[in-house]
């Protein structure tokens, strides 16, 4: 299934995904709310994006009291903000720290209604809405590359 | 947020004001702010060093906003270096977390009696003890305060070595890759004990419009990255200049002397850099050019040096000016300047006169200590351990190239400041000769070195017919760069671009400054009503840019400067030796003609003072007005 798949190699660090995605679901100017996140290596200048996964089986709703996360049969893991108490156990269970604790409620990457805004910024492709498998294909082939005709069949 | 901290190093006290609407409206943000709280806060005649020098840090109108490279913003004080305008404007992520710490200016007087740093988050402002950081270097000293404070997510602005011994052209950086260089803020810290500034914070920026915004950005990210020039630049960066510069024949070499280095060789070549140096790119917030280069020397006796850079100043002012195309060479001192927190242009520009005088034996051995022959690696690393260290020969430059000259000629002091280019006492950052609307621009700059970020017409070497450059710019513009004609509004078209670029907090490199496809005038008044909710005009905005700009005038004029000032180096008097404009110069009689179109233009007078009917248009009448 489609989700937000990472290429920390790419990533620049601009954060571009960071500010549309807190402006485009929280209505705020407001990095801190939003749902991706670029973590740095400052010294080198480096950056990867950390987003979450859509979790086939995902710890948090494993661990929601109230069973306020749910997984939907497209793949997409969602928050049922009606039925959330904010206990943050789910923020502890995810382990890619994408569960983002907000002063007021917990939120999540939930693929902006189908159509995320974050990939449109990413000018290096670090992130993209893909399916992980897709990609698959591509790096088996990659393996035969250095394959050439027997030597025998060469004149 | 909306607020400036006003901040008293000397007693610590600190008064927070609301910025008046008027202001937002005269001036946007940035470095419109900075300089009208410089022009009504500073008084006449003060010393740079002391502790009535006002510290201004100013984030862009629209820093920190969802916008396309929504970064910036600037440090501006009264200079140490030129003696005259302090501003230095830096990207990174320093601009947009000062927002999001609670404030947008940050107005620092007075010295604290220990060396410290602030820490600003969400609102609150601690003096946190800073002598343990005495002897880190300034990524050393970024990282440091980080750990101390236990947050990644802080963003830190500090000085290095450089700056705490007061070497007047220390810079001010932010990440390993951005620095706010010129003019010597970073002294200026360093003089009032303040080594850095930390800020962190989630306070959130109004936005009056957002869904308007969401589409305004979307459509700017568009124009920008379809442009035909974006892949270069995304790849080369500002060492595309490097390219440019060669092929066109303007490639400063050896301290201006020549328009090529002959001996430059195939090395001296953008794609060898990336090639052979670069592990990466980094970005500013909010930019898809990402132009910052992550390199690292990979074999040699700098194996393993990294750094980010280098950028075109660097490039070509510890490359081909000093006489040298060896990338090695040009790293390591770029890292070098880094580590110590030095000014890359100035630092370069200063051995480059070291050379051109050891060159032409007018210092020695005896006095130098060692060889200072073109391009000589250990001699280029040697003067800027001493400048950063203010030891040896190198360390009589630490307090400026003025004093240095004195000291080295006494009488002949005056007639030999011909072997330093300079512009309103800084080292200049670009050659001029060939294209006179960048010429005027250069030599009128409000901020010394005849900076190219002032004004710097780039498409007058494009080769644009008239037709094209009246539908950007208003007025047709001759495609000679070598004419005189009518090369005065395009300049002064330029400062309002930069001008208003600066307030706003928005990176040249995604403006009409780079390219004629690229954010302009329009598109910025597009952003700045989506989020402030005002009613701004092209016109508006471009009243804007003219306002800070004679307000900059003005405190040029008040430090004593007038036409004299106004002029380009002698040496760029005479002719270039190579290329396809072999020959350009800038000619006395025709330049002095130009400038009067010039002033003209701009409602100055023939000394280049704003007339009181200019004044009164712009509001600057009743200057210093104390709006605070």
């Amino acid at each position: 299934m489609k989700r937000i798949i990472t290429r920390a190699e790419r990533c620049t660090g601009c954060r571009l995904c960071e500010s549309v995605c807190a402006l485009f679901n929280e209505k705020v100017n407001d990095p801190s709310r939003s749902r991706i996140r670029i973590v740095k290596k400052h010294s080198l200048g480096l950056s990867a994006p950390v987003v979450c996964h859509q979790c086939k089986k995902p710890s948090c709703a494993k661990t929601c009291p109230v069973e306020a996360i749910k997984k939907n049969p497209d793949g997409l893991v969602w928050i049922d903000q009606e039925l959330c108490i904010g206990c943050e156990a789910c923020v502890s269970a995810c382990p890619f720290g994408m569960m983002i604790a907000l002063p007021e409620k917990v939120v999540k990457c939930e693929l902006c209604g189908g159509d995320p805004q974050c990939v449109k910024y990413c000018a290096t492709r670090a992130i993209e809405y893909a399916d992980a498998a897709s990609e698959a294909g591509e790096k088996r082939l990659r393996n035969i590359a250095s394959l050439n005709l027997p030597s025998h069949f060469v004149e | 947020m909306n607020s400036i901290a006003f901040i008293d190093l000397s007693t610590r006290q600190v008064v927070v004001k609301s910025i008046p609407e008027k202001l937002r409206l005269q001036y946007l943000g940035g470095r419109g702010i900075n300089m009208y709280l410089l022009y009504n806060y500073l008084k006449e005649g003060v010393d740079p060093f002391s502790p009535e020098n006002p510290l201004v840090f100013g984030a862009g109108l629209l820093t920190g906003t969802h916008g396309i490279a929504t970064s910036r913003f600037n440090i501006s004080a009264k200079s140490p270096e030129s003696g005259n305008l302090g501003d230095s404007n830096s990207g990174g992520f320093f601009g947009p977390e000062l927002r999001f710490a609670g404030y947008d200016h940050h107005f620092i007087t007075g010295r604290s009696p220990s060396p410290v740093y602030l820490w600003i988050h969400d609102g609150k402002i601690e003096f946190r003890e800073a002598d343990p950081l005495k002897d880190y270097n300034l990524p050393q000293t970024l990282d440091t305060i980080r750990a101390e404070l236990g947050d990644q997510g802080a963003e830190v602005a500090a000085i290095g070595p450089a700056g705490r011994r007061l070497v007047v052209f220390s810079n001010v950086m932010c990440t390993i890759g951005n620095a706010a260089g010129r003019t010597g803020m970073g002294a200026v810290m360093g003089s009032k004990n303040l080594w850095a500034i930390a800020v962190r914070g989630k306070q959130p920026i109004e936005v009056a419009h957002p869904e308007r915004l969401l589409e305004v950005v979307a459509k700017q990210y568009r124009q920008i990255t379809q442009t035909k020039g974006y892949k270069a630049t995304a790849l080369y960066g500002t060492l595309m200049r490097l390219s440019i510069a060669r092929t066109q024949g303007q490639e400063p070499a050896k301290n201006f002397q020549y328009n090529m280095l002959e001996s430059g060789g195939e090395e001296f070549d953008p794609d060898v850099f990336i090639r052979k140096y670069e592990y990466g790119k980094m970005s500013c917030f909010n930019c898809p050019v990402h132009t910052k280069h992550l390199h690292r020397v990979p074999a040699g006796e700098h194996k393993g040096l990294t750094g980010a850079g280098p950028e075109y100043g660097g490039a070509g002012y510890f490359g081909s000016s000093c006489g040298t195309g060896d990338w090695v060479t040009i790293l390591e001192c770029w890292d070098l300047c880094n580590q110590y927190g030095l000014d890359i242009l100035t630092t370069a520009g200063y051995i480059a006169w070291l050379m051109e005088l050891y060159q032409r034996e007018l210092i020695d051995d005896s006095m130098t200590g060692m060889p200072l022959r073109w391009g000589d690696h250990d001699a280029m690393t040697g003067l800027i351990h001493q400048m950063g260290r203010r030891e040896g020969f190198g360390g009589l430059l630490s307090d400026g190239w003025q004093k240095a000259n004195a000291r080295f000629f006494g009488e002949k002091a005056k007639e030999y400041e011909r072997y330093i280019p300079t512009i309103k006492g800084m080292t200049v950052d670009q050659d001029t000769r060939g294209t006179k609307a960048m010429a005027v621009g250069a030599a009128t700059a409000t901020r010394g070195g005849g900076c190219h970020l002032r004004s710097r017409f780039t498409m007058e070497e494009m080769d644009l017919p008239p037709e094209a450059t009246k539908k950007i710019i208003g007025r047709p513009v001759t495609s000679d760069p070598d004419s005189y004609e009518g090369k005065a509004y395009p300049a002064i078209w330029m400062e309002h671009l930069c001008a208003i670029g600066d307030a706003l907090g928005i990176c040249r490199f995604v403006t009409k400054w780079l390219s004629p496809g690229l954010l302009g005038f329009n598109e910025f008044t597009e952003t700045v009503n989506a989020v402030t909710g005002y009613d701004f005009t092209s016109e508006k905005l471009m009243e804007v840019g003219e306002r800070i700009y004679n307000l900059e005038r003005l405190f040029l004029i008040r430090e004593g400067l007038d036409r004299k000032d106004d002029r380009v180096p002698e040496r760029f008097h005479e002719p270039w030796q190579y290329g396809f404009q072999k020959g350009s110069c800038i000619e006395k009689e025709k330049f002095e003609k130009l400038l009067d179109e010039y002033y003209q233009e701009h409602g100055w007078d023939e000394q280049g003072i704003p007339t009181r009917e200019t004044l009164e248009r712009l509001d600057l009448a009743e200057e210093p007005s104390h709006l605070l």
